[in-house]
């Protein structure tokens, strides 16, 4: 067995093990018994699911982003960032990119994911706030993550192979149900429990009062 | 399995309580990004990283990773829960992930009720509010003989000696649900003459201390005295006086409690005197209220109430120079008095501390009038005025309309 299949077992036994943990997290959470709000609403709870996904998510929406614009640019990048690994690992199961052209797509997004994962590695120990706010699998989660952006680049640019990246993205899934990486899913499920409960009361999107 | 044991804590043993999906959610969800801290008017006033929202929701999953047994808290947890933040939601509309620490701080409150850590002042309180509901008979004529000594006070400001304020009447459309003190019965009843309306005067405040103590089985039997009484007098419409926290419990967490909707609206004097306005039933003349005015959204009727446009409504037709403070609305500063703060004295310094966003606030607007449509927003309000110089003063939404009501 080569390298590459060795290094393709691997990488898919993570990924089928991430999805697993990923989904005994949501299931857990899931199972925590649910409060149906039987107020009748002011205003109406799809709304405000929309609003929460969309114009919630704004810069110019919220006083914390305009405040920390370059925190909130950052946090976007490094989230481009992380969506174009997923990408480039999907791609890099199929075809060899280093003989592709096109791999070079990849880069700036890989690239400024990666200076926004270091800068916010730097932050977390420079940041007397989030220093004291930090736990262990901030920085591990986040070094991880960073060692992946930095591998599948390192592969797109040539310099290393596929095998150095799935090597990197597997023991980032292998950790992933420990981490906080899961934020992903339980993202959804937070915005829409803000958007229900706002949207309901008429406070998101603000609703014209004529009684 | 998962970053933060507590995320997986499915009871306490303080609060033998499941925790409920919505908290789990908001435990689980945190990055700990930080961004939160500048929403809090406790890190404007004091930028330290205890003061940072997201530092209290870990410290309360700290806490239920280790469990908690009645009476074993720490006192600095309950410290936490009830001096450090004021339920006001700000960081909730701030977070990017939506985490609700409001829900987490009330957990938290829960908890350190449970273990017997709760301010003794906000326990008695509710006990009293309870008491007040389980022996009716006791002070049945005293509170119905001090409403007649009001009533003469609306007869003289109304002009008219047919005016009431009727109490225990069956049929009646609104059960008005006042606070404690004339100042929260006489001018709504005014407005309740002027505009002919079929209402009674609550037995009960609207006051639920309870909420302030994150226990629900007390918030419940204090709400339940206001709801059997509008179910025995068969009212349309609960209408709960200026209070912030009074009126987001009866009208969205309430009903969560005993599982069903009521069989009445539950509504704010605010918003029934600006559909009043709209419809014409009250008119006014502005020129009494000639001063520069600014108004106060309380937290509770605002950010978690829903009552945005409804305040502004009123002071547009009331007032001749209303100005905003900024930011307001869903974005507003809370004023450091919600929370049941302003109850606590010991408490007194760190809430002062905490009222600095709003005073900057206030005096941006160069306003001498403050009008806020809740109790306790209007007690802080006043001693902020006070502790900063400020020369304010500090009124309520009602008493402003009705100086300029045509009567």
């Amino acid at each position: 067995m080569g390298a590459v299949s060795l290094s393709l077992i691997i990488l898919l036994f993570s990924l089928i093990f991430a999805v697993i943990g990923l989904s005994i997290r949501v299931a857990r959470l899931v199972a925590h018994p649910a409060i149906i709000d039987p107020s009748p609403p002011k205003a109406s709870a799809r709304k405000g699911v929309f609003y929460a996904f969309t114009v919630g998510m704004l810069p110019w929406k919220k006083e914390s982003a305009r405040l920390h614009w370059l925190v909130y640019i950052r946090g976007v990048l490094f989230h481009i960032g992380i969506f174009t690994f997923i990408i480039l690992l999907f791609v890099s199961l199929f075809v060899d990119l280093r003989h592709l052209s096109g791999s070079v797509a990849f880069i700036p997004t890989l690239g400024l994911g990666l200076i926004a994962g270091i800068a916010a590695l730097i932050a977390r120990f420079t940041d007397r706030n989030l220093r004291a706010l930090s736990k262990p699998d901030d920085y591990i989660s986040l070094v991880l993550i960073n060692l992946v952006l930095l591998s599948g680049l390192a592969f797109v640019l040539n310099i290393t192979s596929r095998t150095v990246y799935w090597g990197f993205v597997s023991v980032l899934c292998l950790y992933l149900p420990w981490s906080k990486v899961p934020h992903v899913a339980y993202f959804f499920f937070s915005r829409t429990v803000f958007g229900v409960m706002f949207g309901r009361r008429g406070v998101l999107p603000a609703v014209k009062t004529s009684h | 399995m998962g970053s933060d044991k507590s995320t997986v804590a499915f009871t306490n043993n303080a609060v033998k309580k499941p925790l409920t999906r919505n908290v789990a959610i908001a435990l689980e969800t945190c990055v700990r990004c930080g961004l939160c801290a500048d929403s809090c008017h406790y890190y404007r006033a004091r930028p330290l990283p205890e003061n940072v929202p997201a530092y209290r929701g870990e410290a309360l999953r700290r806490q239920l990773r280790v469990g908690t047994k009645a009476n074993l808290l720490p006192d600095s947890f309950a410290e936490m829960a009830f001096a450090s933040c004021t339920l006001c939601r700000r960081c909730v509309m701030n977070c990017p992930m939506g985490v609700d620490n409001a829900l987490l701080m009330q957990t938290a409150r829960s908890l350190a009720t449970a273990s017997g850590l709760a301010p003794e002042i906000l326990v008695q309180l509710a006990d009293t509010s309870i008491d007040r509901g389980e022996n009716l008979e006791l002070f049945r004529d005293f509170f119905v003989e001090n409403i007649k000594g009001l009533e003469e006070e609306v007869r003289q400001r109304t002009g008219d000696p047919g005016a009431s304020i009727p109490i225990e009447r069956k049929g009646a459309d609104i059960l008005f649900v006042a606070l404690s003190g004339p100042h929260s019965i006489v001018p709504p009843a005014i407005l309740f003459h002027q505009a002919k309306a079929n209402w009674t005067l609550s037995l009960f405040e609207a006051s639920n201390y309870g909420v302030f103590l994150g226990d629900i089985e007390r918030a419940k039997r204090i709400a339940k005295r206001i709801i059997d009484e509008a179910k025995r007098f068969e009212v349309k419409d609960v209408v709960i006086g200026e209070c912030g926290h009074a009126y987001t419990t009866l009208r969205w967490e309430a009903p969560k409690w005993f599982g069903g909707a009521f069989p009445f609206r539950v509504r704010s004097i605010i918003e029934v005197m600006a559909e009043w306005i709209q419809e014409g039933r009250l008119t006014f003349d502005r020129s009494a209220n000639q001063e520069a005015v600014t108004y106060h959204d309380s937290c509770n009727l605002t950010r978690n109430g829903g009552l945005l446009e409804e305040p502004r409504i009123v002071l547009r037709a009331v007032t001749e120079d209303f100005r905003e403070m900024y930011p307001n609305r869903e974005e507003n500063y809370c004023c450091g008095g919600g929370g049941g703060m302003v109850a606590v004295a010991e408490w007194e310094n760190r809430r002062l501390e905490a009222g600095q966003p709003k005073v900057n606030q206030i005096k941006a607007t160069g306003a001498k009038i403050v009008v806020a449509a809740c109790d306790n927003c209007r007690i802080q309000l006043s001693e902020l005025s006070e502790h900063y110089g400020l020369g304010v003063t500090v009124k309520g939404l009602a008493e402003t309309a009705v100086r300029a009501l045509v009567i």
